[in-house]
């Protein structure tokens, strides 16, 4: 119960972080004319709301507004406030006027908010998580189901179609590949794309003529896992990122989850091989249910029990793996304002603890419920 | 039982060797001109060269590199690339050519072009005739770098006077230009050609280096990286080595206690301690130790944060051990205490389980007393998991030294490799990513093995299974 609390105050501001902590004023009113800046702002860049010319600026602290509600936090993560430069601890005297302006967790080097910029930190770190599990979770459920499921000995195909699918599959990666690299504005290239496509149906529409042969499904996916397994995370993560001449938040997702579907994926492996040989499974099969049904309605359901616990645990790690990469600033954009960010700046200003106490406070508290949560779950699957 | 070691064995060096392909590759991609890196090297960073003129650099530097030979066993590239497009070494050139023979489909039209525009620089080089050889570079350089041919056409306009001395030149390159625009690949000539390019590679000769043990050259500072990983190693095997063993003295007779004690209150809070305790970041400790709690005025006057460059000079361990250990206290803690939680529960879990088992109802039974009970039966079942335990846990453990080394200034392995990561030393880099990677999969195996040899138990379930 706790716990549900704390994630649904987490996620609230991972959501609406940006409406708590801004710049921009809720309501103001402005030579006369009211306005809703927070919310206004879609609509500015769209054109259909014209702001005066003072709102164009970046200071919005400044402005002489006639009447004005704040956020809870006046400050965006990025406002630098120049008349708190350098390092303001929240106890010490601030430059700020009035109490409401306060910096509650001090400023930076450069003057800006810390509590806003700990408050953006929650989204960075839950969506940077979030999406990089559920891609993780994807394709860890479907590799490790199809090894789990199949095995080694089950996927069987005639002789032919199996050399058949292996050229196919090199044929459709060279395909792919000289359309990138023409752009996709090669017409012959795209004829050939589509021929090869072409080629791909026909090859599964023919009939199952001749021997047969098992694909070894199981032994190539766990091959790939124990390869990738074998490198440390972080090793891993950083040998990836110089591949990425101008990285983004959506490549540092991609690779944690490139990282991260081995584990979901060994598990998966592990739960439907040891369910697709009971009896009920077997009985569907005799009733003639597909395949895929019967991963889908059968074995998944009994299996995710377990996979919920690694969601947990893999979501702990790429929170981790988030903040190593801000910490030792790389890999992410620059710019980018994060729990990893914040701390880094601690190493240069030693005497900053207010840098370093906060964001690694909101860490290990994500990480500590994580963790209690596996540990739940484990204790109702078992 | 051997069947099955050969056959984890031979999937864990399949998975070695597809590691290392995968990594050579990466090598390969990584953003940086090696061959402009040791250049800048050796120049003392200043190393400039025309496009035109740096293929000859780069093919002298490539054969001095190993680098003047296709990169894998086979290739398969379409119909229209030659067989010899890897001698073509600077990397714009490469790009260049490249968009420019997937645009005109005919090699011996953009090699002739190219041809052409060289020997057009290497005249204006020689005759130096100021403001007008200069003009001509920069328009060459200019010419040289893009694969559109209506900038190389612009380029080529100037006035008469200034083209009047190479106007020969200039108007092979223009009607090299229209041949150029008016050239388009057929249908077929996109068709895949796969090649072999035999054993003379660039990934055999690298692979077959390693294996001799030669790992490469640090294309930052021009030392081999064995000898860079061998100052490095020792301190990360202290630091690692020195936490493993502080978390198991804990964790010992703290797990066995706390599955021998009745269950209680207390052990449930002791259990949350632990849990938060793993929980706890070792990266924010460590920073919060070093800059706010280790400061001379609160007494921690024997840490000091520079003091590692004075002990690496004076030597190793045994030069000054009290001083070393005091520097390592830091660290080694960090390290140590989440390890030391995990273990902990992980010990009360295996402990307590064993005790449920059958033959320790037995013993009982038999009125075995206590101590004999727990050490003569229990501990020597619970403690076989635990250490085949450790083998699991190194790779977790060197990805955290990381930046527990940066943190403290430590210049072992971790630090190696972030200090190679800023500076884009990437051969260091990726062949550090392979010896983790083996030691890692090495690793996993022999704890595998470990297991099985130890355990009679899982040997005959793995047997039965297989029946």
């Amino acid at each position: 119960m706790k716990l549900k609390i704390f994630f649904l105050i987490v996620l609230f501001l991972a959501i609406f972080g940006d409406w708590i902590a801004n710049e921009k004023p809720l309501y103001c009113q402005y030579q006369g004319k009211s306005y809703f800046p927070l919310f206004e702002v879609p609509f500015v860049k769209l054109g259909w709301i014209d702001w005066p010319a003072a709102f164009q600026n970046e200071n919005w602290g400044n402005v002489p507004f006639e009447k004005v509600v704040k956020t809870l936090v006046p400050y965006s993560p990025e406002t630098i406030d120049r008349n708190n430069l350098g390092l303001k601890s929240p106890f010490a005297a601030q430059n700020t006027n009035g109490f409401r302006n306060r910096h509650w967790m001090g400023t930076d080097r450069i003057g800006r908010d810390v509590l806003a910029g700990w408050i953006r930190g929650f989204r960075l770190a839950l969506g940077i998580g979030f999406l990089s599990i559920f891609i993780a979770g994807l394709v860890g459920i479907f590799l490790g189901g199809l090894a789990g499921f199949y095995g080694n000995d089950r996927f069987n195909v005639p002789v032919y179609k199996a050399f058949g699918l292996f050229f196919w599959i090199i044929g459709f990666v060279y395909w792919m590949y000289l359309g990138l690299e023409t752009n996709g504005n090669n017409l012959s290239v795209l004829i050939w794309l589509a021929i090869w496509v072409f080629i791909g149906a026909l090859i599964y529409i023919l009939p199952a003529l001749g021997k047969s042969t098992s694909l070894p499904i199981d032994l190539i996916i766990s091959l790939i896992i124990q390869a990738i397994d074998a490198i440390p995370a972080l090793f891993f993560l950083l040998a990836l990122l110089p591949l990425i001449k101008n990285p983004t938040l959506f490549h540092v997702i991609i690779l944690i989850a490139f990282i991260r579907w081995t584990g979901i994926a060994r598990l998966v492996r592990a739960e439907f091989l040891s369910i697709r040989d009971l009896e009920y499974i077997q009985a569907a099969k005799l009733l003639g249910i597909k395949n895929f049904l019967i991963c889908w309605r059968h074995i998944l359901p009994n299996a995710m029990g377990s996979v919920w616990i690694t969601f947990a645990y893999s979501f702990a790690g790429a929170i981790l793996l988030e903040a190593y990469l801000g910490y030792l600033g790389i890999g992410m954009p620059a710019g980018t304002i994060s729990w990893g960010s914040q701390m880094q700046q601690v190493r240069e200003n030693p005497s900053a603890w207010w840098l370093a106490v906060f964001p690694g406070l909101a860490i290990f508290l994500i990480l500590f419920s994580l963790q209690k949560m596996g540990e739940k779950l484990e204790s109702k699957v078992s | 039982m051997l069947t099955y070691l050969l056959k984890r064995i031979s999937t864990l060096l399949l998975s070695l060797w597809i590691i290392s392909v995968c990594l050579f590759f990466l090598q390969k991609n990584a953003t940086v001109d090696v061959v402009m890196l040791q250049s800048k090297a050796r120049s003392n960073g200043s190393f400039y060269v025309h496009p035109l003129a740096a293929e000859k650099v780069y093919r002298a530097e490539a054969v001095r590199l190993n680098l003047d030979r296709p990169l894998f066993y086979f290739a398969m590239k379409p119909v229209m690339f030659p067989d010899t497009f890897y001698k073509v070494q600077y990397p714009e050139a490469v790009k260049v050519q490249k968009k420019l023979l997937l645009a005109t489909g005919d090699w011996a039209l953009v090699q002739t072009y190219f041809q052409t525009l060289t020997a057009f620089y290497e005249k204006v080089a020689q005759t130096e005739n100021g403001q007008v050889s200069i003009f001509w570079k920069q328009q060459l350089q200019e010419m040289a770098n893009t694969a559109d041919l209506s900038v190389v056409k612009a380029a080529c306009q100037a006035s008469d006077e200034i083209r009047e001395p190479y106007i020969e030149e200039l108007r092979k390159i223009e009607g090299l230009l229209i041949r150029l625009s008016y050239q388009s690949p057929s249908f077929f000539s996109w068709l895949p050609f796969p090649r072999w390019n035999g054993f003379d590679n660039q990934f055999h000769l690298w692979f077959s280096k390693i294996i001799h043990g030669d790992i490469g050259i640090s294309s930052r500072d021009g030392r081999p990286v064995l000898d860079k990983l061998k100052e490095a190693i020792p301190w990360t095997l202290w630091v690692n080595g020195l936490a493993i063993l502080l978390a198991y003295m804990f964790a010992m007779p703290v797990g066995i206690l706390m599955a021998v004690l009745p269950k209680s209150r207390w052990l449930r809070w002791i259990n949350n301690f632990l849990l938060a305790l793993y929980a706890l970041p070792a990266f924010w400790v460590g920073s919060m130790l070093l800059f706010q709690a280790t400061l001379p005025e609160y007494g921690f006057s024997f840490f000091s944060i520079s003091g590692w460059s004075g002990l690496q000079r004076e030597g190793g361990f045994l030069s000054q051990p009290i001083p070393f250990l005091l520097q390592l206290s830091l660290p080694v803690f960090c390290m140590s205490y989440g390890l030391a939680a995990y273990l902990t529960s992980y010990m009360q879990s295996t402990f307590s389980k064993v005790l449920k088992e059958p033959y320790m109802l037995f013993a009982k039974t038999k009125g075995i007393s206590r101590t004999r009970l727990y050490f003569k039966h229990a501990l020597p079942n619970a403690l076989l998991p635990q250490i085949v335990f450790v083998a699991g846990i190194i790779p977790a453990l060197i990805t955290g030294s990381v930046v527990i080394e940066v943190i403290f200034n430590i210049p072992g392995m971790g630090r190696l490799f972030i200090d190679s990561m800023l500076s884009q030393d990437f051969t260091t880099v990726y062949s550090f990513v392979l010896l983790v990677s083996v030691l890692t999969a090495v690793g996993l195996i022999v704890s595998d093995i470990l297991l099985v040899v130890t355990d009679p138990r899982i040997r005959l379930s793995r047997e039965n299974r297989k029946e």
